[in-house]
């Protein structure tokens, strides 16, 4: 009879251990994808603000500057998009959710002063002219293809640090080593793919000009 | 005639799982109309396009509802899909279909057991949640968290269900199904259960047409709809039918979507058996720029989603049409005539859910 039915479970029950777990006493476990709270590597941080900047619940702040790295817990709704958004790669989801606390606090990290020191370097205010056009340039860290580059902009409008200048008019496209974080974004968006980095080269500062020839915009059918 | 007075139901009320007011004009025991007033938890959710891109967004839609939370995540990411022209993987759509199922197990017993909770069974009540925790633990396993999955994004999925999980997951249904089989003989043969629940709040077929039903609540009274049928995801390649009722009553809704419970857990076994191997997801560029609509079957019913896009980074308009929304007017229908000791009953039968429904 179906009423027999649910006490047998109510009596089986009766006799079983309690399914939930004495915590905190007994710790919890959690699985290992479980995405508990964002732990960054602060020596890899280039403070390129990138996670600040797409963080859905802005419980992050960046301060450029001064190299830290802030994140207001209570307000992290733990959804990993920063972890994806990291060009390099230093947030990562760990298990372990936010402990409960009297007040919203914030945890501050700040990135060791050699990773600083690049960043901390005055912009030289020498405007280097550019070399006649059609060489590939191969600069410090970001170089560019003058021949192959449309001059659509994309790479200045994707750039976190404002390092890029492109000009159609006065054709050249010029960059601020100093402000330039090699953050590799504007290569990631640029359509004809004219750009290169390789980390490997000495630092440099100052801007770069260089003249571009404007290769002319394939049309779309 | 007795002397007709307004009783105010909500917008806290014991039963209540989400805020809804109300108003019952009552004579005697009878209700002659109900009057709804809701608007208790709007957060103007559609309005933070203006503020936040549209990859953001993906983890604000998902927060529109806390149990269908994957499918609305899902459904705003398939809508700016179709505008940009993406294509996403076979695996991902295989993935994506396992979630939206895990997601309509855990939403379906957290159902049965706050229905369970309304007609006074405390111990079923807590059996049902009891059996959800072990969905809820595959969801953790799967995506790294409980219930809010943030796994989309435009052009697939972030993570893969590997095949140690698959084998776990397997394992747990069975359990699961055993279990569930054993309360649905309490819910559906149980002399009490039964009482309570045979012949509350008819709706005919007509009736939920005419009102504009969604969902469960619709196929409860016959109505053949089902989203999953149009073939979005791996939904083509699985072989179901939706699942009907004739009665209309709340027994009815209870029937179908404990039947609906062991139609997901063997949906997910024919994934799982026809999941091809590769990518989860492809590269996109571009902003959209155009807009489009989709329609996916949430275990509440169904839920319409409309992008508009401009090709720059913050969209035109968002909206969601929620299955709650469609469902109130049925509700409000159902009243019509009842006992005010039903009421609550009347509410969960829609499954309500007043947080998606506001925004
Ligand atoms: S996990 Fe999400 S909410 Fe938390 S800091 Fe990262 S982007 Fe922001
Ligand atoms: S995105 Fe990564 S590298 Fe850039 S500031 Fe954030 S943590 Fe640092
Ligand atoms: S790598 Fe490119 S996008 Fe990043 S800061 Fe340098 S110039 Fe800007």
């Amino acid at each position: 009879m179906a009423i027999m039915n649910f006490g047998k479970t109510m009596l089986k029950n009766l006799f079983l251990k309690p399914v939930t777990v004495n915590y905190p006493a007994e710790p919890a476990v959690y699985p290992e994808g479980s995405r508990g709270h964002v732990e960054i590597d602060v020596d890899k941080c280039i403070s390129c603000t990138i996670c600040a900047m797409n963080c859905p619940s802005d419980a992050l702040k960046v301060d450029r500057q001064a190299g830290t790295w802030t994140i207001n817990r209570f307000d992290c709704i733990a959804c990993g998009y920063c972890v994806e958004k990291c060009p390099k790669k230093c947030l990562k989801m760990v298990p372990g959710y936010q402990e409960p606390m009297g007040e919203k606090t914030e945890e501050t990290f700040r990135r060791p002063e050699e990773s600083m020191a690049k960043a901390a370097k005055p912009a030289k205010p020498t405007v280097t002219a550019a070399p006649s056009t059609g060489i590939v340039s191969t600069h410090n860290h970001v170089s560019i293809d003058v021949k192959k580059c449309l001059g659509c902009g994309k790479c200045m409008r994707n750039c976190p640090n404002d390092a890029l200048a492109v000009d159609r008019k006065a054709k050249t496209w010029s960059i601020n080593r100093s402000k330039c974080i090699t953050c590799g974004l504007c290569i990631d968006n640029c359509p004809t793919k004219c750009m290169t980095m390789d980390p490997n080269d000495p630092d440099s500062n100052g801007i770069e000009t260089y003249e571009i020839e404007l290769a002319p915009i394939k049309k779309k059918d | 005639m007795g002397k007709r007075k307004v009783v105010p139901f909500g917008p806290q009320h014991p039963v209540l799982p989400e805020p809804i007011h109300l108003d019952l004009v009552m004579e005697d025991e009878k209700i002659l109309e109900a009057v709804p007033n809701i608007g208790f938890v709007h957060r103007g959710l559609e309005g933070l396009i203006e503020k936040k891109d549209f990859n953001e967004l993906i983890y604000i839609a998902e927060r529109t509802c806390g149990i269908c939370s994957y499918q609305h995540g899902m459904g705003y990411t398939e809508t700016l899909e179709q505008i940009m022209g993406v294509e996403i993987p076979d695996r991902a759509k295989f993935l994506r279909s396992t979630w939206s199922e895990l997601g309509r197990l855990h939403s379906h017993l957290l159902w049965l057991g706050l229905l369970a909770d309304g007609f006074g069974f405390e111990s079923l009540f807590y059996e049902c949640w009891r059996i959800r925790e072990k969905i809820l633990d595959l969801h953790e396993l799967t995506v790294g968290a409980r219930l809010i999955f943030s796994v989309n994004k435009v052009g697939g999925v972030l993570r893969d269900i590997t095949p140690e999980m698959q084998k776990t997951i397997l394992e747990t249904l069975d359990v699961v199904e055993e279990e569930v089989k054993n309360i649905q003989k309490t819910f559906l043969y149980d002399y009490s259960v039964q009482s309570r629940l045979k012949g509350i709040g008819v709706l005919s077929l007509q009736q939920v047409h005419d009102l504009g039903c969604a969902g469960p609540f619709a196929r409860a009274s016959g109505l053949n709809l089902d989203m999953r049928k149009l073939g979005y995801d791996a939904y083509p390649y699985i072989d179901f039918e939706p699942i009907i009722s004739t009665d209309g009553d709340c027994f009815a809704r209870c029937d179908v979507r404990t039947r609906e419970i062991f139609q997901s857990i063997d949906i997910i076994r024919q994934i799982f058996a026809k999941m091809p191997e590769g990518d989860i997801a492809v590269p996109v560029k571009g902003m959209p720029n155009g807009e489009a609509t989709v329609r996916i079957e949430q275990p509440r019913g169904e839920a319409v989603y409309y992008v508009k896009g401009n090709g720059k980074k913050l969209l035109d308009r968002m909206r969601i049409r929620t299955p709650t929304f469609a469902n109130l007017p049925g509700l409000l229908e159902t009243m019509k005539g009842a006992d005010l000791s039903d009421v609550p009953l009347l509410i969960l039968s829609i499954d309500p859910c007043i947080s998606c429904t506001e925004r």
